[in-house]
């Protein structure tokens, strides 16, 4: 960052930047004054040296493509009920789902409509205490909760999106923590509603008798994933068709320069108040899943600190910002991390000396986490699904159709700018080809 | 009156550490123009190594220096091996690389000494139950007399190297334009780095005298500090040194009053809303804070 330059101009030039790289930013580099260059020149070089396939947006070979792609997903998503898992085993898939959503919820703010929130924690923390009290408190049915969770959330969102209104940068940041700091002290404060420091105990979900499985802990754990994975869904699906939508090019319109979106006619206030309320709907659904996973409430849960808060941040960054399927991927990487760390003590091919320095030492997954968030900035800011597409990129590359209906042929030029938005992870998208400055 | 005093002498010396924090904070921000998320942290780790000196037979004060020489290399390298080169090409990147390191530390300083539960910490200053001085009723431990003195020593020294020195002097050039000081032959790469270094060497300042006050030291212990120590920055205008102290001392003062003077409201478990309240206010009155300079912005 330039010293002489305010946090929001340089947030604003920051997002200039990374969508020089789709080529439609419609600042020019003279007038905003970011002089950033084009990244990647190299990649362009190597890609046309192996003349990677075409193929036309919208052609029988991109509709395969997607479906092959849609396909793997599913079986992915699907495959667990067909493979005999233990309980426990589907209790990591569901914190995987959690996890994904509530980056999901992130990303929706942060990677589309570049507000950074760092308070995440806190809707998490409201959906999970919602679903608890209302099950505790009033005898409420598991499923009735969700609802009220996500209503509760998108209106406590959209109340910290009207402060959020004339903040940018590091000072929404700031509010945003101040919420993450405050939800724990809350909790702990008002301890005849939420429990205080003891907590709320006894959070079970049964399944439902249609389902026919029993009240067996596997069978709660699956009926459990099935919930977690339907919302994970909804909540790709919305973020999704929003970003695809009028509403979602708005978003991005007002994340890139605010005030050529104002100018054009979109109505910032409404649209960054509104994503931040749905954002914080969507992670209050994951919380909600959550607290029924874990099956107590516990202002002490890391998840419902501004540590929490982080990792959700820091998983989506991992998994790719701006990018549909990155929370997901990222919260993958970051269970398996965990898992890997916490499995080294007693991995063989390890020296006894190894094993010896990391038994007994904990918090090794989020060392070797936030190490990886820190090389993953130097290597790929775009996160693994970005870093995946750059390298599909060499070998497949989706030509956008134009307007006109012609188009495909001569898209080394500058068709490419067609496509404002980073495409989904199924689309092996051209959207992201770096610009090559023209002839 | 006797309660008023009271407060403000607890006050004080909470505030005299968000100042601490907070000065590192102004520090970096004048520098780099990056809100280092990672200050508490960077404190929280030096306060590990003074500890971890300290039990190994190396008196506390020592242990706290030395802590600080760490610190400054943890800051500069921080600067010159992560920050620098991630902003040359996307800040966005900066900032999550920060909270990257914030987490990262956070892990860190469990994980290298093998700590599940606070350590027992020793005190830096006079701390048996008789040692404080009475001042219209209200007690004033030596210890929260000491930790003023800290700040205002560390200010001063701060004052002088910013203004009487010649590395203040490319400092302060580097700040006001970073552009330009190079071309008149200041390394501008160094003196960042020395600035991160120096941020953090005050936030060791300020590590030590929080363990030293809590009587031990744990990961979670700057967590809730370096939020109201932002406050206190933004407060004080986030690039004016002398903000940051007076900033520190109000909204350390300011908290411990609302504290105690409404218990059953907020209490000691909402004095965080104080400082949220605070950013809030400053935000919609009055962006650039207290002493801040103000920025025009082009559209």
């Amino acid at each position: 960052m330039g010293v002489g330059r305010s946090p929001t101009e340089a947030l604003t030039c920051e997002w200039n930047e990374r969508f020089r790289d789709d080529g439609a930013s419609a600042s020019s580099p003279g007038v905003d004054g970011c002089g950033a260059q084009p990244h990647g020149g190299n990649d362009v070089a190597f890609a046309k040296a192996l003349k990677p396939i075409r193929i036309p947006q919208g052609s029988r070979a991109h509709w395969v493509l997607r479906l092959i792609g849609f396909g793997a997903i599913v079986y992915l998503a699907l495959s667990p009920f067909f493979r005999n898992l233990k309980a426990n085993e589907y209790g990591q898939l569901i914190d995987i789902l959690i996890l994904g959503l509530a980056a999901t919820s992130l990303n929706l703010l942060v990677g589309f409509t570049g507000q950074i929130s760092i308070g995440h924690s806190a809707f998490f923390g409201i959906g999970a205490y919602t679903t608890a009290i209302l099950m505790h408190n009033y005898g409420w049915e598991p499923q009735w909760t969700f609802p009220m969770a996500v209503l509760l959330c998108f209106a406590v969102g959209v109340l910290v999106g009207i402060p959020a209104l004339r903040l940018t940068g590091i000072y929404l940041s700031l509010v945003t923590l101040a919420l993450a700091q405050l939800f724990p002290a809350l909790v702990r404060k008002f301890d005849n509603l939420t429990g205080g420091s003891r907590g709320i105990q006894n959070l079970r979900y049964d399944p439902p008798s249609w389902t026919g499985l029993s009240r067996s802990t596997l069978d709660r754990s699956i009926w459990l994933y099935a919930v977690a994975l339907t919302f994970m869904v909804i909540g790709y699906y919305v973020v999704r068709n929003l970003v695809k939508s009028r509403i979602g090019r708005a978003m991005v319109a007002v994340r890139d320069n605010t005030t050529a979106a104002a100018v054009m006619g979109v109505h910032v206030a409404v649209v960054k108040t509104v994503t931040f309320g749905i954002s914080a709907a969507l992670c209050g659904l994951a919380g909600s899943v959550f607290v029924l996973r874990q099956t107590q409430a516990n202002p002490d849960n890391i998840y419902y600190t501004i540590l929490g808060a982080i990792i959700f941040l820091v998983i989506m960054v991992i998994g790719g910002t701006a990018s549909l399927l990155g929370p997901i991927v990222g919260a993958f990487v970051y269970y398996r991390v965990d898992e890997f760390t916490r499995s080294l003590p007693n991995k063989d091919w390890l020296p006894g000396a190894a094993k010896d320095f990391l038994r007994d030492r904990p918090n090794l997954a989020t060392v070797v986490f936030s190490a990886l968030l820190i090389l993953l900035m130097f290597v790929a800011p775009f996160g693994i699904v970005g870093l995946a597409k750059r390298f599909g990129r060499r070998f497949v590359v989706l030509v956008p159709r134009l307007p006109g209906g012609g188009g495909g042929q001569e898209a080394g030029t500058a068709p490419e700018a067609v496509e404002a938005i980073p495409a989904t992870p199924l689309e092996t998208a051209a959207s992201a080809l770096p610009t090559q400055g023209g002839p | 009156m006797q309660r008023f005093l009271q407060y403000l002498f607890d006050g004080l010396s909470s505030g005299a550490i968000y100042a601490l924090i907070a000065l590192g904070l102004v520090i970096v921000y004048r520098g780099t123009g990056h809100l280092n998320f990672a200050q508490g942290e960077m404190a929280m780790i030096s306060a590990f190594m003074a500890w971890w000196l300290s039990s190994n037979w190396v008196p506390i004060w020592v242990a706290v220096g030395i802590s600080m020489v760490f610190a400054f290399g943890l800051g500069a390298i921080t600067e010159g091996l992560i920050i620098r080169p991630i902003g040359q090409r996307s800040q966005f990147a900066v900032g999550v690389a920060a909270i990257g390191l914030l987490l990262g530390l956070n892990a860190l300083a469990p994980f290298a000494w093998k700590v599940t539960v606070p350590e027992a910490f020793g005190s830096l200053f006079p701390k048996k139950d008789t040692d404080f001085a009475r001042i219209g009723g209200a007690t004033w431990r030596y210890e929260n007399i000491g930790v003023l003195i800290c700040l205002l020593v560390v200010a001063a020294l701060l004052f002088l190297l910013f203004q009487k020195t010649k590395l203040g002097l490319a400092m302060r050039a580097v700040a006001s334009n970073a552009d330009s000081a190079p071309l008149a032959g200041i390394k501008r790469g160094r003196v960042l780095m020395i600035s991160w270094g120096l941020a953090a060497a005050v936030g060791a300042v300020g590590g030590g005298i929080v363990a030293s006050l809590r009587g031990n030291v744990d990961p979670a212990m700057m967590l809730a500090i370096f939020f109201s120590a932002t406050a206190a920055a933004m407060l004080g205008g986030f690039d004016s040194l002398i903000g940051a102290v007076v900033a520190g001392l109000a909204l350390g003062v300011m908290e411990n009053m609302v504290a105690g003077y409404l218990p059953d409201i907020i209490g000691q478990e909402l004095k965080g809303s104080v400082s949220l309240l605070i950013i809030l206010a400053v935000l919609l009155f009055r962006p650039s804070g207290l002493f801040g300079s103000r920025r025009v912005e082009r559209v």
